[in-house]
């Protein structure tokens, strides 16, 4: 009889046990994750026309390769607006971002807190 | 791909599902559903509750219950993410999807409790589910045979467990080698698929031999599946924006690091593949990474980055550049390739409808502009056009390019073919200097099979009809072995794209296997599907066949036709030409025309033989006018026609006539069936009869036979005596030497009367004149049209200026009319016998 109760149990336990930590690793490890992905993904998909490190890298590059004076002076004057443009967007999405992510995470522990509270 | 990593950690199976009897597991089961049910009911009422601790409580259940149903299907870890440290112990049983753990869990409890091999139930099992009998539909298998069959083996099998241990302990090695079959895929779970893949890798007897029953082989289902996945991945409708639909291009002015400058002239005579990979995503790349690596190597020098792909048209150069785009787009390159564009240059465009001094400023811009521009690769598809001294209209490109080439002002990929390179590029010294010579190799039939999965879920997109991984493994088998003229995997995909256009046309839902090969027929004209009723028949009497035609030369008449049956029983040497024959004997005896009949019977038509008179290659240099010239100006008479035809009989006459050093050549052909032609080409000749005739020792086969020798006997000798005038090792390579007699009088008399019935219907055919004939006729022309020396040859000449004349003369005077009935007999005329004519009027 113990042969067959102790793994029955010990089934039901570790399935409850698992259950509950799949979903603590999911909501939290899988979401850093998941939120992570898409914020990279979303400033690559930026990236493509702001090009924010291209632009720093490049940044005394003369413009459209135009080595005059006036080339070099438009290059910088040029980059320095597309680097601001890209770090107020960039900003914004990385915000916007961690905004949802705190809210998400916040989420569980914020309902235990007001079960806690409210009792 | 990561099924490297696996075998360095020690990897178990362990699972508590495992570790408990049928009855407590479906207990537990049941008691774990209820309190998942009792569970979400009690969250959805606490959610209207009135007090907010208990909403809280309600709201996080809820959200428990939804994420727990969201991730059902989810392994406790995700395996494609997992690292496996050398040395550390690995529970596989975590990366088992919940599915695949029941099935497994359902085929244990199955084996106990009725008997019968564990993995019989697990195959009955898995031929239950719908993404198995999607595999199997796609391997051309019918599910419902297959599922009859494992049934069968259940039945018989009784093999008994003396408990879960001993199943769980047979199942063992199955679980790792499911594992590893998800990790090639570099799957998320171990999913069932899996474990019907890994299947066919265990020892049990009665699985393996319903695999081999249906030649499922264990490559074949895990393509299978890729397909099944991209099938899944279209009719999510991911796949059209690459593969079928209508998406505008949009053209990226000016380079991400805005140090270019915009080429408003290129633009207008160029396709910019950067733009399509940027728009489209980059296209399914394999099979050439040696190739694209090199290229990528070569752009990136300082010196001379210009790239000249050297592969045969459909290799596969043009999807190496549009690759490149892709890496280039991904930021996936060297930094000297980074933030580039590759420009496809449309020559015709920029030499059309202007003169010629516009189309010089015109060509002059273009280059200058990509000299300012400072970004641009440029991608010249079939580049030695522009080099070719023919095309004077293109000489303008060329003597514009060149002196941008040598100063290294861009970069530049040409693609070109083999013989083209030889002829246009090599030669001169100055583009010889500045181009690096990548050459692009025709695609192992596996990689071919890969890129055609993928093409073949954008042909079931675009045709709306499906194809089954048979058909493309079919197509790419029948594109290696008889299309020659494209390499893989070009000469496959226009196979199935032929066979899914016929298809659609037909209203057909789905092509398989025989589809491809019906089409492939009707492009070689050769059988090529397996033996049916009728022709196995045909095939099985081949003998009288032939003996409709030929007389007498039993013993020849039957090599041959063996030779026949083997090759459509797949039972030939494979490496080798279909058969080859050196056919010796008199002249006259029947050679050529059994070639012929050889010819109708395998290709369908006498137009397959490709004949060569090799008294015409006496000389050594004459090699040349049969392999072709080294330069490429001389094209050769066996090798160019054995490309345009690659299904074709060989004839070779009077072939101890060429010169030895011709002969040589043979030596390759009839042992690999390959023979490199003079620019370098290999020429396959694997789908080809050769037959070399030969007269050589003609007077010792007559006088052996005049001796009565047997034939076995005289065969052999006359093996022996052809050494004499071959090299033992060129007779040595031939399928078969067929002897061929001399003719006795009596065939000769037959061979006259099929030329009198011959005759007799022609006259019928041309002048409605019934003409009769008496034996004496047939005796009579068989005694004029013979003679030792020349075999039944003269018959024809005899028919011609004996009987054809007479008839000829009383057509034209009128005496023999239409509806008339003339006999032919024998006279004596001078003390001579001669044919006498009778003619009866028609009333």
């Amino acid at each position: 009889m113990t042969g067959t109760v102790l793994p029955f149990f010990h089934y039901l336990g570790t399935r409850s046990a698992r259950a509950l930590y799949a979903f603590l690793r999911n909501w939290y490890e899988g979401g850093a994750v998941l939120f992570e992905e898409h914020l990279f993904s979303t400033l690559r998909r930026f990236d493509r026309v702001l090009a924010l490190r291209i632009t720093v890298r490049y940044f005394f590059t003369p413009l459209y390769n135009d080595r005059t004076f006036i080339g070099y002076v438009l290059g910088v004057i040029f980059r320095s607006i597309r680097i601001m443009i890209a770090c107020v967007i960039y900003s914004f999405v990385i915000f916007a971002y961690i905004l949802v992510a705190f809210i998400w995470f916040a989420f569980p522990l914020f309902g235990v807190y007001k079960i806690i509270t409210s009792l | 791909m990561t099924n490297e990593a696996p075998k360095k950690a020690n990897f178990y199976f362990e699972s508590e599902r495992f570790k408990l009897n049928a009855g407590a597991r479906i207990i537990a089961d049941s008691i774990a559903t209820v309190f998942k049910i009792v569970g979400l009911a009690t969250g959805i009422f606490a959610l209207i509750a009135p007090a907010p601790a208990v909403q809280w409580i309600g709201a996080l259940i809820c959200l428990f219950a939804f994420e727990r149903f969201l991730h059902r299907d989810d392994p406790p870890e995700n395996a494609s993410k997992a690292v496996f440290e050398e040395g550390k112990d690995i529970n596989i049983a975590r990366f088992f999807a919940p599915r695949t753990e029941k099935i497994l869990v359902g085929s244990c409890d199955r084996a106990v409790f009725f008997s019968g091999s564990v993995f019989l139930h697990l195959l009955e099992q898995l031929t239950e589910r719908g993404d198995v009998i999607e595999v199997l539909s796609l391997l051309d298998v019918p599910a419902e045979q297959f599922s009859k069959a494992v049934a069968e083996r259940l039945k018989k099998n009784k093999k008994q467990y003396a408990g879960h241990e001993e199943v769980f302990a047979e199942l063992a090695p199955f679980f790792s080698q499911a594992f590893f079959e998800s990790r090639q895929e570099n799957k998320r779970s171990v999913e069932p698929i899996d474990l019907f893949a890994a299947l066919d890798s265990i020892s049990d007897v009665d699985v393996l031999s319903i695999f081999e029953m249906f030649g499922i082989r264990h490559e074949d289902i895990s393509r299978a599946a890729t397909l099944r996945r991209l099938r899944q991945f279209v009719a999510k409708g991911r796949f059209f924006r690459r593969f079928g639909g209508r998406v505008r291009i949009k053209h990226k002015i000016m380079n991400r690091a805005w140090t270019a400058r915009p080429t408003p002239i290129l633009d207008g005579f160029s396709v910019d593949l950067t733009d399509r990979a940027r728009t489209l995503g980059g296209a399914f790349f394999t099979g050439h990474t040696d190739a694209y690596e090199r290229l990528i190597d070569v752009l990136s020098y300082p010196d001379a980055p210009n790239v000249i792909l050297v592969g045969e048209a459909g290799v596969g150069k043009h999807s190496t550049v549009e690759h490149l785009a892709a890496m280039i787009v991904d930021d996936a390159v060297p930094p000297q390739l980074f933030d580039k564009r590759v420009v496809e240059l449309d020559a015709n465009r920029l030499l059309a409808g202007a003169d010629k001094g516009a189309i010089h400023e015109r060509i002059q811009g273009v280059f200058d502009e990509m000299v300012a521009a400072g970004n641009v690769i440029l991608y010249i598809p079939h580049v030695h056009e522009l080099f070719h001294a023919g095309s004077a209209s293109s000489v303008s490109i060329a003597d514009a390019l060149v002196p941008f080439l040598s100063s290294n002002s861009f970069p530049v990929v040409g693609t070109t073919t083999p013989r083209d390179h030889k002829m246009y590029i090599e030669p001169s010294a100055s583009l010889a200097r500045v181009f690096h010579v990548v050459h692009a190799e025709e695609m192992r039939e596996d990689d071919a099979a890969r890129v055609l999965v993928y093409k073949s879920a954008s042909l079931e997109a675009e045709y709306r009809v499906g194809i089954t991984y048979a058909a493309v493994k079919k197509a790419v088998d029948l594109g290696k072995r008889y299309f020659h003229d494209k390499p893989l995997p070009s000469s496959a995909e226009d196979i199935l794209r032929e066979a899914v256009v016929s298809a659609a046309h037909r209203k057909d839902p789905v092509v398989n296997a025989s589809d491809v090969v019906t089409v492939a027929e009707k492009r070689v004209n050769i059988p090529l599907h397996e033996a049916g009723g009728a022709e196995k028949e045909s095939l099985l009497h081949l003998e009288e066949t032939v003996h409709q035609v030929i007389v007498g030369q039993d013993h020849a008449v039957t090599a041959v036709a063996d030779a026949l049956r083997m090759y459509r029983s797949g039972l030939t040497r494979r490496g080798g030409p279909i058969a080859s024959f050196l056919f010796a004997g008199p002249t006259g005896v029947g050679k050529t025309e059994l070639s012929k009949v050889l010819a109708r019977a395998q290709f369908g038509s006498e137009d397959a033989i490709i004949r060569l008179d090799m008294s015409e290659y006496q000389d050594p240099k004459s090699i040349e006018r049969l392999i072709g010239s080294a330069d490429g100006s001389l094209i050769g008479s066996l090798t160019e026609r054995v490309v345009e035809r690659p299904y074709s009989l060989i004839l070779l006459d009077e072939f101890e006539k060429a010169h030895r050093s011709i002969l040589n050549i043979f030596l390759q052909v009839l042992d690999d069936g390959r023979l490199t032609d003079g620019i370098g080409r290999i020429v396959d000749l694997k789908n080809t009869i050769i037959i070399a005739t030969s007269n050589a020792r003609s007077e010792w086969i007559k006088e052996e036979i005049d001796k009565g020798t047997d034939a076995t006997i005289l065969e052999d000798g006359l093996k022996r005596k052809l050494t004499e005038v071959f090299v033992p090792e060129l007779v040595n390579r031939f399928s078969r030497i067929i002897l061929f007699k001399p003719l006795t009088f009596d065939e000769i008399k037959t061979i006259a009367r099929r030329k009198l019935e011959e005759l007799s219907c022609v006259i019928k055919e041309t002048n409605n004149v019934v003409l009769a004939y008496d034996e004496g006729a047939i005796g009579l022309l068989a005694e004029k049209g013979y003679e030792p020396s020349f075999g039944a040859r003269p018959l024809r000449t005899a028919v011609a200026d004996l009987i054809n004349g007479k008839l000829a003369k009383e057509i034209l005077s009128g005496t023999l009319r239409h509806g008339d009935t003339v006999t032919l007999s024998v006279g004596e005329e001078g003390g001579k016998k001669d044919f006498v004519l009778a003619i009866e009027h028609h009333e």
